[in-house]
């Protein structure tokens, strides 16, 4: 076989996967596809709640630093801010998905603003506040992933 | 003595056993009565390039010898006779300094490496 | 893993009768101490506390599997570099010729630079840690410390005090016990291997495959034999190289079996999973307050700058050893311009791949996948040399390494094989 044969084979064959990926990625998610977009982001919404309470308590116990907490708050407050753009960016295709969505979405808001609440905190009282509505934040995130297994 | 097995690719090493190079190829030559012996080593990535084949291997080849002080020098030769042992890698009888020097390590050597503060300095 | 430092069993001089048994031991003891303290790197800390949050102790017996292969290995290549002379890449060409030779260093090279870069960005993380000033703004700054490091340093030295100063990672076994653990429950999860509820065999055996090849990672095997060559070992060598390979290691991995049973105990029952260094270390802060803490950070700054270094010189030491250039660190840098070049631009990559924001942790996870298809590359050629009389004589591979080498040679091949589809199917374990 002549070189350009192999060369043409070879790009027929990556210009068919990308075609493939390109699929793959643009398609419009089918209502499972879309569960699974919103179970992740719950999930990474959950996950920084319960940072946000590991942190914030060890703060009121006077365990860590305060580079450390900011640079863990900064980490979760990353974290939620990448899932809730990917919230936005799915496209729900029914209305049970719409209604999980708007279940969800009040929710990653809530990690969000309740972490940023426990970052700013000058004094334990407004830390104590925003941990303890930080962990009621994970319990329900939890309840929302409990429910959609 | 395999060539295939017990010389080609070692590594060789000078009287002080300093790296020479690999044993990237061997040339061959005819005795009088016509068996053939090794004559000499060739190392160095003009000959790699030449042994590998193929584009990748013309292009390691072209590489080095657009980096040597003169094209049409050909793979760098040590005469079989400066073998003075072979174990795990070549040892020569002689030192590096009276082979030709690789032209790739002399470029870099100069354009960059020595340049450096603390080129010269034992770690 | 880093092997570091079963190669920095210090320079001891032979020294005159009398005294020379003390210093040996102490030799030995001072190279077991790095060989612990430089175990653990980024791969490990990362692998083994994401399987820790999300599966419990499910995984302990992979990491076991793991420490038990990687010191069979490690004591081949010791073997091999020890009698032959002969660091194990040199042999991997003489045994596979050039062109199969020169796939395997393209591979190894590749997994070896992204590891290199995964090493700088956990450096970069642990200094966020301490300042919380973003590690992007440390990155180039580690990159230029590391290659400086490597340009003048005593390497033996720094290398010991890295590997001591990883130590600290000690932190989290004690931290282990004074979060008074449900043992109980740990002993059930690592006794039921399987993934728990919510997380499917798929993610379990993805995570599996990274944990075993954060543990056997191929550079280690490269850099260990290299620097027994530069610190000339012979045959006498071999008690000293096996002490450390069969302590040293184990014990190192125990430091990375604390880091799992850590995440187990704080993360597990929380039913989160662990994404940023920052979490990686609470647990120590959980447990110890603001000084577990410093150790913690402390801990995961040596042991990823003592990884970074070992990974920059690995680069260099395979492409050097597979061109017979002039290599190693003990070289003035003028004597071996190839060597450190390759070195200088390994570095440079690595910074490079950092800086286009991709986050260290994920880059970590990448690299973990590419290692498991690396890991054949490196751990077939070392089995074949081992058992080549040619350069081993009578101290080639008896039944038990042979045995041993044969069945990890098979478990290597069957992850490396399910790597990429598990990566895909299970989206990075994402699910």
């Amino acid at each position: 076989m002549k070189v350009i044969h192999r060369l043409m084979i070879a790009a027929a064959a990556a210009l068919l996967l990308w075609a493939g990926l390109a699929y793959q990625v643009s398609r419009p998610p089918d209502a499972s596809g879309y569960q699974r977009v919103v179970l992740q982001v719950a999930g990474t919404a959950h996950d920084a709640a319960a940072t946000g309470v590991l942190v914030g308590r060890q703060q009121l116990h006077r365990h860590v630093t305060d580079a450390f907490a900011t640079t863990a708050y900064d980490d979760a407050m990353k974290a939620v801010a990448g899932a809730e753009q990917k919230l936005a960016l799915a496209v729900a295709p029914d209305g049970t998905s719409a209604t999980l969505r708007d279940r969800l979405a009040p929710l990653v808001q809530a990690t969000a603003r309740e972490l940023s609440d426990a970052a700013g905190a000058g004094d334990d009282a407004t830390l104590g506040a925003a941990v303890a509505a930080l962990d009621g934040t994970a319990r329900q995130l939890d309840d929302l992933i409990e429910d959609n297994p | 003595m395999l060539i295939g097995f017990d010389l080609l690719d070692r590594q060789i090493l000078d009287r002080d056993g300093e790296p020479v190079g690999k044993v990237d190829d061997v040339e061959l030559a005819l005795d009088t009565d016509g068996t053939p012996y090794v004559a000499a080593l060739l190392t160095g990535q003009q000959a790699l390039g030449d042994r590998i084949g193929g584009g990748l291997g013309r292009w390691i080849a072209d590489i080095a010898r657009r980096l040597a002080p003169d094209r049409d020098r050909g793979p760098i030769r040590i005469p079989y006779v400066l073998v003075a042992e072979l174990t795990s890698a070549v040892n020569l009888s002689v030192r590096r300094e009276v082979l030709p020097d690789p032209p790739l390590e002399t470029w870099l050597r100069d354009h960059l490496i020595a340049r450096i503060p603390g080129a010269t300095d034992a770690t | 893993m880093s092997a570091s430092s079963v190669t920095s069993r210090t320079e001891a001089p032979p020294s005159p009768a009398g005294g020379g048994g003390v210093k040996q031991v102490l030799a030995i003891a001072l190279g077991v101490l790095t060989a612990i303290g430089g175990f653990v790197d980024i791969g490990d800390i990362v692998a083994n506390a994401e399987a820790g949050a999300r599966f419990g102790l499910a995984h302990a017996w992979v990491l076991l599997l793991g420490v038990i292969g990687i010191c069979a290995y490690a004591e081949m290549s010791g073997r091999v570099t020890a009698v032959s002379g002969r660091p194990v890449f040199d042999l991997v060409r003489e045994r596979l010729g050039p062109r199969v030779a020169l796939a395997n260093l393209a591979g190894s090279l590749f997994v070896t630079v992204l590891t290199l870069g995964a090493e700088i960005g956990g450096v970069g993380l642990a200094l966020q840690l301490a300042t919380s000033v973003d590690y992007l703004l440390w990155v180039p700054v580690v990159g230029v410390v590391l290659w400086a490091t490597l340009w003048r340093a005593k390497f033996s030295l720094l290398e010991n005090l890295f590997g001591i100063t990883g130590l600290t990672l000690v932190v989290f076994i004690i931290a282990f016990f004074r979060l008074s653990p449900d043992t109980g429950q740990l002993w059930h999860q690592a006794a039921h291997p399987g993934p728990p509820a919510g997380e499917d065999w798929g993610t379990y055996w993805f995570m599996a495959v990274a944990l075993f090849a954060s543990a056997m990672t191929p550079y280690e095997v490269f850099f260990f034999s290299s620097g027994g060559v530069e610190e000339r070992w012979s045959s006498k060598d071999l008690l000293t190289s096996r002490v450390n390979v069969f302590v040293g290691f184990p014990l190192g991995g125990l430091l990375a079996f604390a880091l799992m049973a850590t995440a187990a105990t704080v993360f597990h029952p929380l039913q989160m999973s662990v994404d940023a260094l920052s979490q990686v270390a609470l647990p120590a802060a959980v447990a110890l307050g603001k000084l577990g803490l410093a150790a913690a950070i402390l801990g995961f700054f040596a042991a990823t700058f003592g990884a970074a270094m070992e990974t920059g010189l690995s680069s260099a030491y395979t492409v050097a050893q597979y061109f017979g250039w002039a290599w190693g660190k003990l070289r003035r840098p003028r004597e071996a311009a190839r060597f450190h070049t390759v070195l200088m631009v390994a570095i440079l990559v690595g910074v490079a791949v950092l800086m286009t924001t991709i986050d260290p942790i994920q880059l970590t996870e990448y690299t973990l996948v590419f290692s498991a298809v690396a890991l054949p590359l490196t751990y077939l050629p070392i089995l074949v040399v081992a058992n080549d009389r040619g350069y081993l004589g009578r101290r080639v591979n008896g039944r038990l390494a042979n045995t041993v080498g044969l069945l990890y040679l098979a478990i290597v091949l069957a992850a490396a094989i399910a790597a990429i589809p598990l990566m895909i199917v299970t989206r990075m374990g994402g699910g």
